[in-house]
Formats: structure tokens, sequence, C-alpha cells
């Protein structure tokens, strides 16, 4: 039987479809539609690729931002518990779930059996996000894709202050008139959204494995300068962006319905 | 019925300014629930909680600081803008570091619409009266201490209002919120059953608006409106059981609830001060009216106050009591930004959660606006689809 | 962990031999405290306005979280890790502390948290046998250390000092008032005795109240003598100095200090001495100093401008001594004072009359909101009564990661320029 997930982020669309085994497909859309055309359209893509038909799908399962809006699912729940669930299932010693958005990021813990215990979000501020990030591209005037490779050809880091994004600007244009290279400077970026998302994994405990999901789980900057922080291994998934999707597709396999209010 | 308890709840100044006009009595406002507000219903005035409005700040933020209680400011912006003018007086009480500054806020910055009295340099008729509520709420010494405190602020009143406050007005008001309390603390039991008798939003309705009415006729009312649900078999939407603990939780907020519930959850228990906590503790009418009153205003244990137990364990207590009388599968706690109080018991007493009874925790950070409640609604959501797993 | 060294923070430099030697007494005392614990005598965790005299008679050693705090705001462990301060304030906000809470709260739940409690400057604080807080100032301190108790496994007393209002800075408590805290003094003392064995001895107490009694009348003295133009002492002198009294109130030791500088101030004031050569303004610093930063008092230096006055830490005049009676005394010393916004104010404007201070810098202290609540009301005060500009200076008291320097030196800047220019306009600023 086949499953199909759809998170509707504020920036982008994943789908996936799950056999009950593993994912069989998986669509990842950047689109400015409103929520409910937009996942029509990413379903659409998902089913053709696979090469399947709307009746072929048990279920349909929204998640994100935008799920509520997504007419045609049969059920939504959390992306708390959707990470959890596709993180989970990649990695089936995942106990700590880091998923780095644009917007935001969240840490999600798992107890030993795989369920979800606990989570925490970063909502102060940019800090931490993968919008912090893209400030720094801006500033620095490189393609948000090269950031992460330019911080990796860094030797050492600039001091970039890791407390707010407002102060950003101007810490990193008197770091280029200080001399500062490039490069030093996006790996102190990258070492300062680091720093927050170290504190939000710590106030779950650090309990290995910590997988990252999200789209800036694909910056190797990141990757590289958490694993530096925290001293321990980080696994990325091969397809970081969508794991959410499929944990969507998974809870619908999982066929729960919620107490109260229907799950429709 | 229910619609008396909605329209105190979402539009209070009109339905207390109607009252005052169809009575002709007067209306004194007061901060926090362990005010003694007895007193003033002896005296034959109507005590109403002072809240806030939710909205920008227009003149308080010039006075106040930012990274304070926005729960504080608001309701002194109300003060200021003039949507309490028509209060005969303000009581401020000793609970917490900003609320106490409310006493000089309040007098130096709100248009008072009543007038001064002077004689011989001194305001006999002052709008604002502080009472200086104690810290410690146990203790050999501080009933009789506290007791002077009432006696004076009563003394206070008597003279402002130029009529005696007897020991037989004390008791009627004692007598009065008794009652009250027994309508509201069987409506509390209501909610142990699974599914709980009334819905959160419901059980906050009823208690925001004793806050705003004379005990008298709320109790009334509310024993019609329980009898009739009884009798209806009425029940609340079912959902996860959800122990709601948090700072002032008025018509700005009160939204919490109905989103908690859209999530598939029930708030059947609060630890709240428009909730539980200003009904809970009794008045002994054995005791002479004031002690009791004292005895009361002590007893509402506000988080800020400390005992003098070796190592204070009353707040986990209290919570541990709750949690198993009403079978909590979960607790949310929404605390206002720089809620001192709150914010410093939070580790102790998530912990306590955790290693004594499992019941997850979940931590909303409120800044007191409604815009904010909403915005926590995929958390809430997120939360409750945890425990039901 | 590399950190936010963007921050240049450093220590002050103080005009008096006495105030730069202050250190030394600082270090001295805890060597006492952990030497008192070393040969099984008992320690106290407490924090300001508890009477210390007790402590000292009854054989405590105190040691204060909220001065360990700021201790902690200057040490940092090794030449490249953060400060002291800022790793303890994250292991608290690691555990659920929120970063809202009091700074000196959240360093000393931090360096609780942390498991080691030598692992800390100067040895951190010596494992408490009791802790001991009091409802003055703050209402934090109350959960702070019910918290600390409970981690702890401590027992813990509070002093509830009711919060009196009314006008005018000192007015004689009611009697109801003062029994209530005598009650809790002598329920404090069996509380101590049931601890530790000590009983109460009262003329052990009266010995440990001269001394407070002697060394606050040489606080008041050299408060007074500050008055003096140009000004013989600064706040970076004042806040290096203000420990012993502070803290170790009811000790010889604290005595001597002060005596020292006294004398000291005395000295300069004879020989026409000021903090600094060319004096031309003189500035309030209103609430707790930025303690990671204390170099900030000689910012305005170099155009001639010095602090000349701080009320945080100031003594207040005691009523007189009453052997027969000494706690009914402390009871007295403790309710005279009053503490809401309608003494402050004017007190402070009435301060800044006597101490001729033409600016204000006034520290907004982020999360410690009981101390800078009233900012914005005294600088319209200051400004309406004695048309005295103000600048308010926006940070943590001990946590420096919220500190931003170029916007504080902005600031600053622009602050010493509308006051030279009344200067130099021919306002008469310092007579």
């Amino acid at each position: 039987m086949l499953y199909a997930g759809i998170d509707v982020g504020a920036q982008s669309v994943k789908a996936a479809l799950f056999d009950g085994q593993k994912m069989v497909g998986s669509v990842c859309t950047v689109t400015e539609e409103a929520a409910d055309e937009a996942a029509r359209a990413v379903y659409a893509d998902l089913l053709q690729g696979v090469g399947i038909q709307r009746q072929d799908v048990e279920k349909v399962w929204a998640t994100g931002w935008g799920a509520a809006d997504v007419s045609f699912a049969d059920g939504k729940s959390s992306e708390q518990l959707c990470a959890a669930r596709g993180a989970r299932w990649l990695l089936p010693a995942a106990r700590t779930v880091v998923d780095i958005g644009a917007e935001g990021c969240r840490v999600m813990k798992l107890t030993p059996e795989g369920t979800l215990e606990d989570f925490a979000n970063n909502s102060k501020c940019a800090s931490g996000t993968g919008s912090f990030i893209e400030l720094g591209a801006v500033y620095l005037k490189v393609p948000i894709e090269e950031m992460g490779p330019l911080s990796l050809a860094a030797e050492g880091a600039a001091e970039v202050s890791s407390t707010c994004a407002v102060f950003a600007e101007s810490v990193i244009i008197s770091k280029i008139h200080e001399g500062e290279t490039r490069a030093r400077i996006a790996a102190g970026i990258h070492r300062a959204a680091a720093t927050r998302i170290v504190e939000l994994i710590g106030r779950m405990g650090f309990i290995e494995d910590i997988i990252l999901i999200g789209g800036a789980a694909m910056n190797p900057g990141l990757a590289k300068a958490l694993e530096e922080m925290t001293g321990v291994p980080l696994r990325v998934p091969e397809n970081p962006r969508v794991v959410v999707a499929l944990g969507a597709a998974i809870q619908a396999s999982l066929k729960r319905s919620r107490r109260g209010k229907s799950a429709s | 019925m229910h619609e008396i308890f909605a329209r105190f709840a979402e539009n209070r100044h009109e339905a207390v300014k109607k009252w005052k006009q169809e009575t002709g009595k007067k209306v004194f406002g007061y901060f926090c629930c362990l005010t003694p507000e007895e007193i003033l219903y002896a005296a034959d005035i109507l005590p109403v909680r002072i809240t806030g409005t939710g909205e920008p700040l227009q003149k308080a933020d010039l006075h106040v600081p930012p990274n304070s209680c926005a729960f504080a400011r608001s309701c002194l912006d109300a003060g200021m803008r003039g949507m309490y003018d028509y209060l005969d007086g303000v009581v401020v009480p000793n609970s917490c570091d900003i609320i106490f500054n409310m006493e000089f806020f309040w007098r130096t910055l709100v248009p008072r619409p009543t007038k001064p009295a002077m004689i011989a340099g001194v305001d006999i008729k002052p709008y604002v009266h502080y009472i200086n509520y104690p810290e410690k709420i146990t203790g050999r010494e501080v009933v009789p201490y506290y007791v002077e405190v009432l006696k004076s602020f009563k003394q206070d009143l008597e003279r402002s209002l130029n009529r005696p406050i007897t020991d037989d007005d004390l008791a009627r008001a004692v007598s009065a919120y008794n009652q009250d309390k027994s309508q509201m603390k069987r409506m509390y039991e209501m909610r142990k059953s699974d599914p709980a008798g009334l819905s959160g939003y419901e059980a906050w309705q009823i208690t925001y608006s004793s806050l705003l009415m004379p005990k008298d006729k709320h109790a009334g009312i509310l024993k019609g409106y329980l009898d009739e649900l009884e009798s209806n078999g009425h029940k609340a939407p079912e959902g996860v059981r959800i122990y709601l603990s948090g700072s002032a939780m008025d018509q700005v907020n009160a939204d919490i609830y109905k989103i908690i519930e859209e999530s598939g959850g029930q708030v059947v228990s609060d630890d709240l001060c428009v909730g539980t906590r200003s009904f809970w503790y009794p008045l002994n009418e054995e005791l002479p009216p004031l002690e009791a009153i004292a005895r009361r205003s002590l007893g509402t244990a506000c988080p800020r106050s400390t005992v003098t137990d070796r190592i204070p364990e009353n707040r986990w207590a209290h919570l541990l009591n709750t949690a198993k009388d009403f079978n909590i599968e979960g607790a949310i706690f929404y605390v206002l930004k720089c809620c001192d109080a709150r914010l410093g018991e939070f580790p102790h007493l998530r912990d306590k959660l955790k290693t004594e009874l499992d019941i997850p925790v979940l931590f909303l950070e409120g800044d007191y606006t409604s815009e904010g409640v909403e915005q926590m609604r995929s958390r809430v959501e997120a939360f409750i689809e945890m425990i039901e797993g | 962990m590399e950190e936010e060294k963007q921050v240049v923070t450093k220590g002050s430099q103080k005009s008096l031999e006495v105030a730069r030697n202050a250190w030394k007494f600082i270090v001295q005392d805890y060597a006492e405290g952990h030497a008192h614990k070393k040969a099984g005598k008992p320690v106290v965790w407490s924090c300001a306005l508890v009477e210390k005299e007790l402590y000292h008679a009854m054989g405590l050693h105190p040691f204060y979280p909220e001065q360990f705090a700021a201790l902690c705001a200057v040490r940092r462990k090794t030449p490249d890790s953060v400060k002291e301060a800022v790793r303890f304030a994250r292991i608290a906000e690691q555990a659920g502390y929120s970063s809202d809470l009091c700074g000196y709260e959240r360093v000393s739940t931090g360096f609780v948290l942390n498991g080691d409690l030598e692992d800390a400057p100067l040895g951190g604080m010596a494992p408490p046998d009791m802790l001991v807080t009091t409802s003055s100032v703050c209402d934090v301190r109350l959960k702070w250390f019910e918290d600390m108790a409970q981690r702890l496994n401590v027992p813990l007393f509070t002093l509830d000092r009711p919060e009196r209002r009314f006008d005018g800075i000192m007015q004689y408590p009611k009697p109801h008032e003062t029994r209530y805290y005598r009650s809790q003094l002598e329920d404090l003392l069996s509380f101590i005795t049931e601890i530790t064995g000590t009983k109460y001895d009262p003329d052990r107490l009266n010995e440990c109240l001269d001394w407070g009694y002697k060394t606050n009348e040489l606080r008041l003295e050299i408060l007074e003598l500050r008055k003096a133009v140009p000004s013989p002492m600064g706040c970076a002198d004042g806040f290096a100095t203000m420990y012993p009294g502070m803290y170790c109130s009811g000790t010889k030791k604290a005595y001597e200090f002060y005596r020292a500088l006294r004398d000291e101030v005395r000295g300069k004031i004879k020989a026409g001495k000021g903090q600094i050569e060319k004096e031309k303004f003189r500035l309030l610093w209103y609430g707790i100093p930025t303690w990671f930063n204390m170099g900030i008092f000689n910012y305005f230096e170099p155009v001639g401008g010095v602090f000349a006055y701080e009320p945080a830490y100031n003594p207040h005049p005691w009523p007189p001594r009453n052997p027969k009676d000494p706690l009914e005394e402390i009871a007295l010393r403790t309710m005279t004072i009053g503490s809401t916004m309608s003494t402050t104010i004017p007190a402070l404007l009435e301060q800044c009359r006597e101490y001729r201070i033409a600016g204000g810098v006034l520290a907004y202290l982020i999360t410690c909101r009981a101390i800078y609540l009233p900012s914005l009301e005294i600088r319209r005060a200051l400004e309406k009564e004695l048309g005295i500009p103000s600048v308010l200076i926006e940070c943590d008291l001990v946590d420096e990661r919220t500190f931003s320097e170029g916007q504080v030196k902005t600031r600053m800047d622009a602050f010493a320029e509308q006051i030279l220019k009344k200067h130099e306009s021919g306002k008469s600023l310092n007579n």
C-alpha cells in the first residue's frame, strides 16, 4: 500500500511516497502559490514521477505551516511528529532530530523506542536559522549555495556575534574593513548560527544519534560547524529536505485517528 | 444564563459600567487575586479585577520600561487612556515587583476621576490604596501582622467613604464569597470526570466574570447554570487532559483554551489567578471576619510568595495533588515574558512532572497579545499529538 | 568555544589606593570562608540587606551568590575562554532557566548545576549548610533561593521585610511592622541554632553590632565627604569598595578597611585633589554597574567628566545602638527604610543637588527589573526638576552577551557632547 505525505512550508512544498518499507519517490518545489494549489501541483508531480494514479494511494497526509489548507488530505500531523517519524525511519538509532529550516530551527527528542518525547523551537529570532546564513550571503555578496563551501575553504574563522542578527550587517562590514577574508567571515557566520542551534540541542540533552534534516542541513559548512561544536558526529540523510514529508506519509500508514476533533 | 458570563467576559467595561449605572453604587478596581476584596464588598463596593487590553501601548511605554511584565504595562496603559474612568478607587497590593509599583504609577499617571479631599495636607479620599501584603505567607506572626495591615486599610476606606465597615458587614461579605466559592468549587469538581463536565474555556468565562460582578449575584446565576448542565448531562468535548499553569490569563489571551481544545486537548485544571487561585482558599466563618479574610488572602499562594518550610515545595505539592485528582496527561505553562516568579520556578516543576509523574510539559512564552497566542497553535498541536501517540 | 570578543570590556581605573587594593580584601574573605568550611564550621549563602552581624555573631561565614556572580562577570578560566558568568549562565539556560531571568540568578544557578562547586573563580562558594534570603530589594531572590535550596537540598530561611510606602526616604515603622520583622529575626536565630548547634549570645551580637555601627558611621562620613569639589572619590572607587560594608558588616576588618578609605578621602580633600586633574562635570550612575565592563566609569575622563555619585549600595543612617535589645534595634533599622518609587525619586533628586550632578547615566539592566523599573520616571524627573540630561545604557548586569559596545559608545558620546555644550555655554554645573 502506498501513502503520501505533503509538507507545505512557507517557501517550498515537499511530497514523499512511502510503501511501508521505504520512500519510493519524492518531490521538492520552491513555490509562491497558495498552499492548496501548491500542494495539488506538487502532489501531481509526485504521482507522475513515480508513474501512479491518485487511486493507488491509500491515504494522503499533510504537515507543515500550510497543512490545514490542503483540502484533499485525509489528515494532518505536526511537523515535530513527522520529523521524528521520518528521521527515525531513515536512521533507526536516531534520538535527536535537528530540523533547520529557513525560518526556524527545531529540535526533537526521541525515546529509546523512537517515539517523540519532547521538542523545542528557536522562535525568538533569526539567529541559528537558515535565514541568518542567507543574510550573511547578502552582505558578503556571495550566492547562497556557495556560502557553505566558502566557509569550508577558510583557515579559522572570524569572530561574529551570535546574539543578534540585527547587528550582523554592521559586524560583517566591520570585519571586511578589518581585512578579514570572505572565507573566514563565512566561517564565522556559520559558527554563529551553529552556536544557537547547539544551545537548542543542549536543552534536549545531546543524546546520540543526532540527525540533521531540513534545507539548511544541506549546507556542508553548517554541518561541519555543528560537528566541531558538539564534538559528536552528525548524520545527514541523502535528501534532508523531504524527511518531514516522508514522516507524514509514515504517519498516514499508522492510521492514527485523533481523539476529540476529527482528523480531516 | 451562559450569556451573562460571556457578556462580562467579552466586554467587561461595558458590563460593569451598566451595573454601576443601574445600581448607583461604587466600583473599585484591584490587582491580583490575593487582594482582600471582601473588605470592599463589605463596604458595598463592587470590586473588579483590573486587566489590560493586549493592544500596542499608547502611553505607558513612556513611563514603564520594556523587558517588564506586559500585562502590568497594559493595565496601566488602559488606565492612562481613561478606560477605567468609572472606577471610584484602585487597590494595589504588594504582590510582585512590578505590580506593587502600580501604586506609584497609577497614582501619578492615571487621571483620577474622583476628587481628592484635602484636610491639613492629607488626602482623606485617596484614589489609590496600597496594601502591604507579606511575601512569606506562613509563619507565627504573619497573621497578626497582616490583620493590622487590613485594619489600616479598612480605616482608610471608612474615612474615605464616610461610613463604618462593621464586623457584621464583613461577616456578610464572607458569607457571600463563600457561597460563590462553593459553586465555583462545584464547577471545578465537575471537570474531574472524563470527559470533563464543562470545557476549559467555559470554566474560564465563568471565573473571569466572577471577578467582575457581585459575588452573590454570580453565585445565584452559577448555581442555576450548573444545575442545568448537570441535569442535561452536559459534557465538554473530549480531549487530552491538560493542566494550564501561567501568568495573567484574561480576555486578551484566553483564546489559548480554544486553541488547546481545537488541537484535541481540554484544559481540566489550572493554576491561574484568573482561574483556580481566585476562588480556591475558603473563608473560615468561625473566625472573626477580618482574620478570616486575612487568612484567605494569604492562602491564595501566588507563585511569587514563599513559605516557612525548610525546603519550600508547596508549589510542587499543589501541582502533584491536582495532577493526581484530575488525571492530567500533559501540562502547558504559558508564562508571560519576564514573569520572574514563574520563570524561576519552571525548571523545577517541569523536572518534577517528568521524573515523578512522567507528564510531558510544553513551555510557551507569552507576550500578552492575542496574535501571540495564535502563533502558539502549531506547538500546541504538536504537543497534544505527541501525547496522543 | 570562541565567542563574542567583539565586546571589548575592561576593568576600571580607580583613583584611590584603598580602592585599587580592595580586590585583595575580597580574595582574603573568600579564602577565610573556604578555611572556615574546611575547619568544619558552618557556611551560609545569603544576599544583600540581610543583617550580616547576625551571621558573624553566630559563627557563620557568609557567601553571596549575587556578589559571586559579579565576580564571575570579570573572570575568565583561560585567556581564550568566555567570562565565567557567561559559562554559568549558559548552563542554567540549557537547563530551562529563561534568559530573561536575573543575571545573578542565572549565573549562580549555573554554578550550582555545574556540579563542581570548586570549578569557579576563587575556588567558588563553599558548600552551604543553609541559605538565607530576604524579600528586600526584589522578589526574584525568593524564588531563586527556593530553587537553590531544592537543588542543593539545604534548608532555607526567608526574611520577609514588608515593602513600606510613604513619603520621604525614612520613617519610623509602626509597632506591628517591627513586631513582625523581629519575630522573624528570632526565628532565624532558632533556625541557625538548630542547624549549627551554636546558641544565640546577645553579648556577641552586641559586639558585632558595635563594629557594624561604627563601620556604617564611617561609610556615611565618606558619603558626605564625596560631596566635595573636585570629587575625591568616584563610582569606580565606590563600587570597588562596597564589598566590606555590604557583605562583612559586623567585623573588625570591615571597620578598618573603611577607616583607611575615609582617611585617604580626607587626605585628598585636604590636598584639593580630585579623581582627575581637570574636573569639568560630575555624573550620576543610577543602578547596578555593568560588572563585566567597569571600565565604563573612566569613559568621560578624557573630556573632564567624572562619575561622582552612585546610589546603589549606599549606607543609610541607622537608629542608635540599643545594647539591651539588639534584635529590636536590628528590626528598627531594617523597617525604617522605605523602598518604593515614591521614596526613591525624591531622594535621588536631593542627592543630585548635593553632589552637584550635571548628568545621569541610568543603567538599564534588562534582567534587573526591581532596580531599573523607575528609570524612565527618574530620567523625566531629572530633566524636569533639575534640568539634568541623562542617558540610558542598556545591557545585563553580569551577562555581556547582550552588550553592544558600539551602541553604548554612540549614546555616551552624544551625551557627553550635550553636557559639554551646556558647560561651555557658561551654565554653571559644579557650583
